[in-house]
């Protein structure tokens, strides 16, 4: 077990649990972005540093590769999101506008 | 010849995509290239069976290969005779599809998934492992849901298609679980491997009562027994061509042939046959009695459908005669209820109606569809020497000799059957018209396939005492014959006597017998499995379902939060070396 | 040599994403998560995932933060607001000690590498994509249109309908 997976997962990990906990706690939607962000950072990261401890690394960094442009992706998608719903409630705080809803 | 077992699920599932694309180009084209694309399978069919010498052939090729689990296919009488029925009946309703469907909208969709139907229940047929066998057993399932619900801005039509897959989806489940525990304890699924260990450790007496009971639901569950047959009566508002498909030769065959292809798992305990038997004989009462009292045309087909299906399973459920009389009594039944149905569509595009009570007369104007409807109507009442005489009174003189509760069971229900097929006849061909205006006869295209089955109701018994795919060797009883005419003379005579000869009589003096008039309202209503499934629905599943929606709570916070408590439970739990 | 390496960039990795998560002015957020970016795109080609570090850092840093600065400009929020940051402080700080040991727990047991693994250059790679995983080049090629049409479809009908 090479002492650098071991402080790569250990990240991985902390970048997951900070991801969620902001997201939890955010006020902001572009905030919740961020933690997105923030989670995909933790999960490329985490397979990344599996193939570190393997003989062949062509694997890990092949999955890596793709769920760095899915992530990419789903979050073009989500800003572009969050701009329509600007446009249409004026703001960005979701516990605003779930009171705008009813 | 193996390359035909192997094409004739490939060449339907095949032309699938290619029915919409052809169909951007020519509505008419697109008909005749689904037409082709079963009369090839038909005929692929039909060489198969005659390149057929004996035996049992396997022929696999490697799939997912960590599971182990091959795509095979197998080669022996039996499947080869059901390939063989099943592409000649779904290509004749392909053919009447024409017709029927002329004008309609989302034709594409109809014969895209038609065709997708018929490719799946012959690769189901052909499948020479469980696995394989759930897998086109599922997209069966799916079809005939999507074809139940093709008219889907009907509500009614809709609602029938999910129950359809809603109630199957119950069977579906047994089965999987099945096939897990099979999977679990031998590390395959081959037919021939699952038989030879039947008994031996790893697959004892207890495992083999469990896997045949779960196998015994999921074939309840598509071959619609009681009680899991509510989806039945419901799926009629499909277009009839779709009915005779599910009735005929698909959907239905599909839980009796899984039956018929573990009967050396069912046949190693004596508890698994007498469970077959109830079940057969509780669907057969069930399903006769409920057809009697029907007013709408395509449900009483339908609950003579449960009916028939009853006696299959009852058929195997007896047990001495390894499945051949319930695969008898299968291509029997599929060849003069298509008939049935064939007929009855031919009558609902004529006159717009399915209600019996408002149909009549129709013998006059509609002389190919009478000829039709009645030959179907007498080999279901089993009357000499048409198909259906030959199936039923083989089931009955093998059920004689080992038991006989069961043949008497099923002698009687055909006093029912004579009772609910010459109603049907009856009311809908003789008699004066209620019609406001004379309906005229189908079109050629519907006519030809009719005219087909009355030929092969007809004939079909000496062809299959000529093929040697499976060896027919039958022997009825003088007593049999003598049992079922009696039942069939009295059932034309109470029938005669009840709705032709003095209708009126016989109305007023039953309208003032309070017992009979709650019975039929009782069984209008199907016996209340419907309402008793609604009170299910509404008083468990429901509460239980706004239980778990506390959970749900749409909070964004709320939902992160507790993915980040599991998380963080999942890590605690790692680092005190629990997990 | 390389864990202090590892054991650095990892430590500067979590101080860019948390104060990018808990600063409230909009621009250290942007600008500090344009660095984690830049950062994780560095880890991925010191330890040998030279391809996959550029096109991290080509997405991230280069489209995403660009995205996100757009996106800002469009709405025009200022303030990032987060709610009780505190605790969320607390919780990472407390985490990463038993996140430290759990990973210490599951991972020391598994076996060492015999040597240290291939690292495939970037042409092997591509290579490698190319030969052995082609269908999932297409599904991803086509996640990405999909995800792009979206895109221009969100903007331009809400664009439309006022």
């Amino acid at each position: 077990m090479p002492s650098d997976q071991l402080i790569f997962t250990v990240t991985a990990t902390v970048l997951v649990v900070i991801g969620l906990g902001s997201m939890a706690y955010s006020r902001n939607l572009i905030k919740t972005v961020m933690a997105f962000q923030a989670i995909v950072f933790g999960a490329n990261l985490a397979l990344f540093s599996s193939g570190l401890g393997s003989y062949s690394s062509y694997m890990s960094q092949t999955f890596v590769l793709f769920s760095i442009l899915v992530g990419a992706s789903v979050e073009a998608v989500a800003l572009a999101i969050i701009v329509v719903i600007h446009r249409k409630y004026g703001t960005l705080n979701p516990w605003e506008i779930r009171k705008l809803k009813h | 010849m193996i390359y035909a077992a192997w094409l004739i699920w490939a060449v339907p599932i095949i032309s699938v995509p290619f029915i919409p694309l052809i169909g951007m180009v020519s509505q008419r084209g697109r008909n005749w290239f689904a037409v082709l694309a079963s009369a090839l399978t038909a005929f692929i069919g039909f060489y198969l069976a005659a390149s057929f010498s004996s035996g049992m052939t396997e022929s696999s090729i490697i799939w997912l290969p960590i599971f182990k689990v091959p795509v095979q296919v197998l080669v022996d009488g039996t499947s080869v005779l059901l390939a063989a029925f099943i592409s000649f009946l779904s290509f004749l309703i392909v053919l009447y599809s024409v017709g029927y469907m002329k004008g309609e909208k989302g034709q594409s969709r109809y014969y895209s998934l038609i065709l997708l139907f018929v490719g799946a229940m012959l690769g189901l047929v052909m499948a020479g492992n469980l696995i394989q066998l759930y897998f086109f057993w599922e997209i069966v399932g799916i079809c005939s849901a999507f074809l139940i619900a093709f008219w889907y801005d009907k509500p009614e039509a809709r609602r029938a298609g999910l129950k359809a897959f809603v109630v199957t989806r119950f069977g579906d489940i047994a089965l999987f679980i099945a096939v897990l525990i099979v999977l679990a304890n031998l590390k395959t699924t081959n037919y021939a491997s699952i038989f030879s260990a039947i008994g031996s450790k790893p697959f004892g007496t207890n495992t083999v009562l469990l896997v045949g009971i779960l196998l015994l639901i999921g074939a309840m569950g598509k071959s619609a027994q009681v009680p899991l047959h509510v989806w039945l009566p419901d799926a009629m508002e499909g277009p009839t061509p779709v009915s005779a498909l599910i009735h005929a030769a698909t959907m239905v065959n599909a839980g009796v042939y899984l039956v018929i292809r573990m009967f050396p798992l069912f046949s190693y305990s004596s508890t698994l046959l007498v469970l077959v038997t109830i079940v057969g004989l509780t669907s057969m009462i069930f399903g006769a009695a409920c057809a009697v009292v029907s007013e709408d045309l395509k449900r009483i087909l339908a609950y003579s459908t449960i009916s028939q299906l009853g006696i299959m399973f009852a058929s195997i459920g007896v047990g001495t005669t390894l499945g051949a009389t319930a695969t008898y009594h299968l291509i029997s039944q599929g060849l003069f209820k298509a008939l049935a149905f064939l007929a009855a569509g031919s009558v609902i595009t004529a006159t717009g109606s399915r209600n019996v009570e408002e149909l009549g007369g129709l013998r006059k104007s509609m002389k190919y569809t009478y000829i039709g409807f009645l030959f179907a109507m007498l080999a279901m009442s089993g009357v000499p020497p048409l198909i259906g005489f030959w199936s039923k009174d083989w089931i009955v003189s093998t059920a004689l000799t080992s038991n006989v509760v069961a043949a008497i069971l099923i002698a009687l229900s055909s006093v029912l059957t004579t009772i609910y097929s010459f109603r049907a006849l009856f009311k809908v061909f003789y008699g004066k018209s209620k019609l406001p205006n004379e309906p005229k006869e189908s079109s050629t295209v519907m006519i030809v396939p009719i005219m087909t089955l009355v030929v092969s109701v007809t004939v079909g018994w000496l062809v299959l005492d000529y093929q040697r795919l499976v060896p027919f060797n039958i022997t009825i009883d003088p007593l049999t014959i003598g049992m079922s005419l009696a039942a069939i003379a009295s059932g034309i005579g109470i029938v005669y006597v009840a709705f032709s000869s003095r209708t009126a009589q016989t109305q007023s003096l039953m309208g003032r017998n309070a017992p009979l008039i709650a019975l039929r309202k009782y069984l209008l209503e199907g016996l209340g499995f419907d309402k008793f499934y609604g009170f299910l629905y509404s008083r468990i599943v429901l509460p239980l379902a706004k239980t778990s929606s506390y959970l749900e709570s749409g909070w964004l916070g709320v939902n992160m939060g507790l993915m980040l408590a599991s998380v963080l439970l999942i890590i605690f739990l790692v680092a005190l070396k629990v997990i | 040599m390389l864990d202090e390496v590892a054991l650095l960039l990892s430590a500067a990795l979590i101080v860019t994403v948390v104060v990018a998560l808990f600063s409230k002015s909009v621009s250290v957020s942007l600008i500090s998560l344009f660095y984690s970016s830049l950062l994780l795109g560095i880890i991925f080609a010191t330890y040998g995932g030279i391809l996959v570090g550029l096109v991290h850092v080509i997405t991230f840093a280069g489209a995403v933060s660009v995205m996100l600065l757009t996106v800002v400009l469009m709405t025009g929020e200022s303030k990032l607001m987060v709610g009780r940051r505190e605790l969320v402080l607390i919780l990472t700080l407390v985490s990463i000690p038993i996140v430290g040991v759990a990973s210490y727990e599951a991972l020391e047991g598994l076996p060492q590498a015999a040597s240290q693994p291939t690292i495939p250059g970037i042409s092997t790679l591509f290579q490698f994509i190319w030969e052995f995983r082609p269908w999932d080049l297409l599904i991803l090629i086509m996640v990405f249109a999909a995800s792009m049409v979206a895109v221009v479809n969100l903007l331009s009908s809400s664009r439309s309908s006022r």
